[in-house]
């Protein structure tokens, strides 16, 4: 697990791996079962009775906790990039434009968090919870000012809520958000989510933006955060080595030459 | 002109000069409809092209709609001793619109969406109201204060639930789908709706351990914490942008794997 002077870092700004202390809701059924580490979650049980037509109540059981935002930041402000470019494009300054974004509540109001739970609850074992080999779970470390104690971020619960029900409590540095994005990756999408990650580790930069241009499939650009770009180029198949070159050709030359 | 009417010089709705003749006003009660428990207004808002059209109309009493322009025109009727007395105020149609969303927003927590799908409309178009770009229906801009009256009944009986009241469903619509299907008798008996809402157990449960959470919710009752804000970073529009095409060609294959016999 990261140190917490190397996971947390203050930012004002809301952005994914925030911590936040909010509401968290998930369905359940009539029996209203709750697995022990989403226990203190499950503070509250709702059943509206006729929510099915069939005459089948509908089971919701929400409460209040720590979570953390896995919404990327991109999202968080998609709506209000949309409305300062249709205000721009309406004639509107970009600075005024941005003030009227930024004062209408409407816009970007909902987020997705996975709350944090106890990893003792958690049938995966603490110690290989906390050390972040889990599939599902993010180790978090104690902040420094007790409002988190040492935890899981439970990637397995996700909750849409409102932003304008949401206290900001932490938020974490660069080096947690890219073990957040990892961990989500590796649960939501790609289970091999390797080949990027192993690219960045050696070059030891963050990957920016990857391009395959289109006039040279074969190519590969991968443009870092330094503004460095990486060209690969892919390996042409080996041709018939009596009607064609070897591959040693494009690293030698001409074997007779 | 009959010598019973006579103009006053405009005022703002909220100004109006209720001293003098104006504090008498047995005879305009009798023609003012009441609408709901808290407001009361003269039929609908109508519109003249010209003043003596306007008086014309007071003569009749009929508040009937004549036109529709970009200028909105409150009405006001009161009494003297001598007769009927007649007053308007022109206010843009536009303000107006306006006026009623920013009630509305403020007393309850609807997004601008919501207020203008009770009107039967897009936000788009609600925004072009208010800028001037549009100009509402006469039926349009009646749902919007008829939603404007629903609030603030709700607001006078049961303080803080407007919107749970507004977007709670009966019969698989709520309120504001109501109003914008012009079903105001409906709308204005949201008391009786809410008989028919589904109801709700709610059982609660105390944890035995201490959460997780508490040190952070003790922070926030004390004040020391913050709301989450915004966020407002300006990103290229390609951003927002995918292109699942390539999907195909750029993910690797999932491996795959040999199940366990009798596993599937």
């Amino acid at each position: 697990m990261m140190s917490p002077d190397d996971f947390y870092e203050w930012h004002d700004e809301p952005r994914q791996g925030d911590i936040v202390l909010c509401g968290v809701s998930r369905i359940n059924a009539d029996d209203r079962h709750s697995p022990a580490q989403w226990e203190s979650l499950d503070a509250h049980f709702l059943q509206v009775d006729d929510a099915w037509d069939a005459g089948k109540p509908l089971g919701i059981a929400a409460g209040i906790g720590l979570a953390m935002v896995v919404t990327h930041d991109c999202q968080l402000d998609k709506e209000w990039n949309q409305r300062v470019r249709e205000l721009q494009n309406g004639g509107m300054e970009t600075e005024a434009a941005e003030r009227e974004a930024t004062n209408d509540a409407t816009l970007d109001r909902t987020l997705v968090v996975s709350p944090l739970v106890d990893p003792t609850e958690l049938r995966g074992g603490r110690g290989n919870l906390l050390a972040g080999k889990v599939i599902g779970y993010l180790p978090v470390p104690h902040h420094p000012d007790n409002l988190v104690d040492e935890c899981v971020a439970d990637l397995t619960y996700q909750c849409t809520i409102d932003r304008l029900d949401v206290v900001k409590v932490a938020s974490i540095s660069e080096a947690a958000r890219k073990q957040l994005r990892y961990a989500l990756i590796q649960l939501d999408a790609l289970r091999t989510a390797d080949l990027g990650f192993e690219v960045e580790a050696v070059v030891g930069r963050t990957i920016q933006k990857v391009e395959v241009p289109a006039r040279d499939p074969l190519t590969v650009r991968i443009q870092l955060d330094d503004g460095n770009v990486i060209q690969l180029l892919q390996q042409p198949g080996t041709p018939d080595l009596d009607k064609g070159r070897s591959g040693e050709f494009f690293s030698h030359g001409p074997r007779d030459s | 002109m009959s010598p019973q009417l006579q103009a006053r010089p405009a005022h703002r709705h909220d100004e109006v000069d209720m001293g003098g003749p104006w504090s008498i006003l047995p005879i305009a009660d009798t023609l003012l409809e009441r609408r709901s428990s808290t407001t009361t207004r003269l039929g609908m808002p109508f519109v003249v092209p010209e003043l003596d059209d306007l008086f014309a109309g007071a003569e009749r009493m009929t508040g009937a709609v004549m036109s529709w322009t970009r200028q909105f025109w409150q009405t006001y009727i009161s009494s003297t001793e001598s007769g009927i007395t007649y007053a308007s105020t022109p206010r843009p149609v536009r303000e107006e619109v306006q006026r009623l969303r920013d009630e509305i927003a403020r007393r309850t927590r609807l997004t601008r969406e919501q207020i203008a799908r009770a009107a039967g409309v897009d936000r788009r178009s609600m925004s072009a109201w208010v800028k001037g770009d549009a100009t509402p229906s006469a039926d349009k801009l009646e749902r919007l204060q008829i939603l404007a009256d629903v609030v603030r009944d709700i607001d006078a009986t049961e303080l803080g639930r407007s919107t749970e009241v507004l977007l709670s469903r009966s019969g698989g619509q709520d309120l504001l789908d109501h109003i914008a299907a012009g079903r105001l008798t409906h709308a204005r008996s949201w008391q009786s709706l809410q008989g028919a809402a589904p109801s709700v157990t709610v059982v609660h449960r105390r944890s035995t351990k201490r959460p997780l959470h508490q040190n952070a919710l003790d922070a926030y009752l004390k004040g020391e914490l913050h709301p989450f804000g915004r966020a407002a970073t300006i990103r290229p529009e390609s951003d927002y942008e995918q292109d699942l095409s390539v999907a195909d060609r750029l993910m690797p294959d999932e491996p795959v794997r040999r199940s366990r016999r009798g596993y599937r």
